[in-house]
């Protein structure tokens, strides 16, 4: 439009009564991360891995296997209580395209240096996803993960706005271990 | 505002009383009296329709010193034009007023002048004097002196009304909003007095044999699918059809077929093959009688009724007008001999007011493209960056629907339906719509954040929504795209008709304009270019393109989704030299 000229109707300048349809003005809401799953990998998603050393943790976790699979985190006062079931993982952030945060649980090398087939896969593609978008598959006649890389996809991923910590205390609250007396270690010894 | 200062000519509460031309519904309005009241002083102005006939401008100052005040001012205005005066440079339609200060609550007493009264709780005079009234004015003339004293002393009575109603009001009248409101009930009144051409005689032969008719198309297009039983649709028949032709259809819990018109006509978009079905359920539902309201003149004319749905729209009557009714009706609108009509429609106009609004740079770029749909596609990388409408048909319309999905906030199970595609793919489509657009989503957001935490949303030119007690998120988050673009065709409507336009009727983001044949195509181009500056105004710069269809005498107008059903009736009422040749 030509903004030079000025539109009337009657004696009205349209443009003058004009209301904006911004609305923004502050009314204080945001959204809040309420749920960051654990997952190794997310079925047919595409995921990008966050680079950044702040945004890795090395941490002992126990996955109960019983209906739903439930992820704990133990703290290092009940490290050892259950050397059976801990596995000691990286804990990545990861995102998928539509900017929904996961952590996705590296195992570790035990201490001989050695790496499950499974878990060797899922740290190449872990690595690899720090930089470009890709997905995972299961090649069960294999033992590992397949990596699929969306060469197409140039788009940088959107990370939440939180502190690794923060999200590490969503992902897992009321799911962290922080004594012996706990109820799924007493459970897991025989004890309740 | 300091009115008496402001408007030293006066604020004149005004009401006129008037009959259908003939007496027949559809004809233009012929004056029977006007009682106007100025607010202050407290003038009184009483005129019968000989003294008025004799008058060559209204009896009360009408220029930019002055306010005319009425209740649903564009019977008033259209006795302004029925009587060849000059209209009002300021009008106030309280009606406006008392519908956008309480929009989105459905006060308990309606939106009419009673219920506007009876909810300031102004004291009124009741329904059967006011029906009584209406029945001796529609009467026509001759009238006794008594009677002629009655009528306007019932209609001061509802002049006297409009002075309270105005002081309670007051406070929520959005000066100088309100006259731009209030203008469009002038160019309301010029529509309304203009009317859409329509075939008689096709018309006359169709209304005597309907009853034949109905029948008939039962048997035709019912015995096509098996589903009727005489005049009846047996579900029972309809769900083995469907079962028959593997057609998937909703169900309410219950497990109840859903037979709304709504899902009948989703569903005949994805199975274009049960297209006449719905539109012989229409048919049946709705014209159990033809009742287009037609005057002497063979013009359709109804009441706009505009500023009726929540969003400002007009809602005229689904039986009366022709543009309310099923599709194929529309096939009777043909222009007069040596005239022609234009359909000018916004292109996409939702989807260019959300980019206009919330300012998202992709959503601009792609509307600009002309072909936003297939833009959305390319956007994703879902087709190539060369990709046509041509090459990608299917991409372009899967893309299309995810856009018109999102503006109706459909969830991805309703997609998927439309597109005839899993449920995840379509989920797939919307999450791009969030991905490619986010400033539009982040608008969307604040937009309903607004809505849910102050109770109120706005138009451009402030008419207004409040939330109720059981707000629609989708409808809220909608709001600025339907309300801003009723806001524009108000706009093209007012600055059309300001410009000498004749305009038969504003349909949704669309009008409908009529000119002699030579001057068809250059009306056409001026409505186009208004209509881009009233998007502009609208939009704050942005420019909505528009598209034009002519229909030149003797072409009718034909709606692409009413011809099968059209062809199928005339063929029934042995009228087969008008069936539509281009089916």
């Amino acid at each position: 439009m030509d903004n030079s000229k000025k539109i009337t109707v009657g004696s009205i300048d349209l443009a003058s009564i004009r209301l904006s349809q911004d609305y923004t003005a502050d009314h204080g809401v945001e959204k809040v991360l309420t749920h960051v799953p654990i997952q190794k990998t997310r079925k047919g998603t595409f995921f990008r891995v966050h680079p950044g050393e702040e945004f890795q943790l090395n941490a002992a976790t126990i996955e109960l296997k019983v209906e739903n699979a439930e992820n704990y985190l133990l703290t290092t006062d009940v490290l050892g209580t259950l050397p059976d079931m801990e596995r000691l993982v990286t804990l990545r952030l990861a995102v998928d395209k539509f900017a929904n945060p996961f952590l996705i649980p590296v195992p570790l090398p035990t201490p001989d240096g050695r790496r499950n087939s499974w878990s060797e896969s899922l740290a190449q593609a872990v690595k690899i996803s720090e930089t470009r978008w890709v997905r995972l598959s299961s090649n069960m006649p294999g033992g590992c993960y397949t990596l699929h890389v969306a060469t197409a996809l140039n788009d940088e991923p959107t990370w939440p706005d939180l502190g690794f910590g923060e999200i590490i205390e969503i992902a897992y609250r009321g799911r962290i271990i922080s004594s012996p007396e706990h109820l799924v270690i007493r459970q897991l010894l025989g004890l309740a | 505002m300091m009115l008496q200062e402001t408007f030293p000519n006066g604020i004149w509460l005004i009401d006129f009383e008037f009959r259908p031309e003939g007496g027949v519904d559809g004809g233009n309005p012929e004056v029977v009296c006007l009682v106007a009241r100025e607010l202050f002083s407290g003038q009184l102005i009483r005129c019968w329709q000989n003294d008025l006939a004799q008058m060559d401008s209204a009896p009360f100052p009408i220029d930019n010193k002055a306010i005319t005040v009425a209740f649903y001012a564009s019977a008033e205005m259209g006795a302004f034009l029925a009587l060849g005066w000059k209209v009002p440079v300021n009008v106030l339609d309280l009606f406006i007023v008392f519908r956008s200060h309480l929009n989105g609550l459905n006060p308990k007493f309606g939106f009419s002048l009673l219920g506007a009264l009876t909810y300031f709780e102004i004291s009124s005079i009741g329904d059967q004097v006011k029906d009584e009234g209406r029945k001796l004015a529609l009467r026509g003339s001759p009238w006794t002196e008594e009677e002629k004293i009655f009528l306007l002393d019932y209609c001061q009575s509802d002049v006297d009304a409009l002075k309270p109603l105005f002081e309670n009001l007051l406070p929520y009248i959005d000066w100088p909003r309100i006259f731009l409101h209030g203008t469009y009930t002038v160019a309301a009144a010029h529509i309304e007095r203009a009317g859409i051409p329509l075939d008689m005689e096709t018309l006359k032969i169709t209304k005597a044999k309907w009853q034949d008719i109905k029948e008939k198309l039962i048997n035709e297009i019912g015995a096509q699918y098996g589903v009727y039983d005489g005049i009846v649709f047996k579900v029972k028949k309809f769900e083995d059809y469907l079962r028959r032709n593997n057609i998937p259809w909703p169900r309410y819990p219950t497990g109840k077929l859903d037979l709304s018109d709504e899902t009948f006509k989703e569903m005949a978009r994805v199975y274009p093959q049960l297209l006449p079905l719905r539109e012989l359920r229409v048919t049946l539902s709705q014209c159990r009688e033809i009742k287009l309201q037609v005057g002497l003149d063979g013009r359709n004319r109804t009441l706009l009724s505009y500023y009726q749905s929540i969003t400002g729209r007009n809602q005229p009557s689904t039986t009366k007008f022709i543009f309310g009714n099923a599709s194929w009706l529309r096939g009777f609108i043909q222009p007069r001999p040596g005239w022609g009509l234009a359909y000018i429609d916004y292109s996409q106009q939702e989807f260019g007011i959300a980019a206009a609004l919330s300012g998202d740079q992709n959503m601009m770029a792609a509307y600009k493209s002309g072909d936003p749909y297939l833009s959305f596609a390319k956007q994703v990388g879902a087709v190539p960056p060369d990709a046509t409408k041509k090459s990608h048909p299917d991409e372009r319309e899967q893309f299309k629907q995810c856009i018109l999905a999102t503006q109706y906030g459909m969830g991805a199970s309703a997609l998927a339906v439309r597109i005839n595609q899993p449920e995840i793919y379509a989920r797939e489509l919307l999450n791009y719509h969030r991905t490619t657009y986010k400033d539009f989503w982040r608008w969307s957001d604040r937009v309903a954040d607004h809505a849910m935490l102050t109770g109120h949303l706005w138009t451009v030119f402030n008419w207004r929504l409040k939330v109720g007690n059981n707000p629609n998120e989708r409808s809220l988050r909608n709001f600025p795209m339907q309300a801003n673009g009723s806001e524009m065709l108000r706009l093209s409507c007012i600055m059309g008709t300001q410009a000498g336009i004749t305009i038969l009727a504003p349909v949704h983001d669309a009008v409908l304009i009529e000119a002699p044949l030579d001057q068809l195509e250059e009306a056409a181009a001026q409505m186009q270019q208004i209509m881009k500056e009233a998007s502009a105004i609208v939009l704050g710069g942005f420019e909505l393109a528009t598209d034009v269809k002519f229909v030149r005498y003797p072409e009718r107008y034909m709606d692409p989704r009413g011809i099968h059903m059209w062809n199928t009736i005339m063929k029934l009422a042995g009228l087969d030299d008008r069936i539509h040749t281009d089916a």
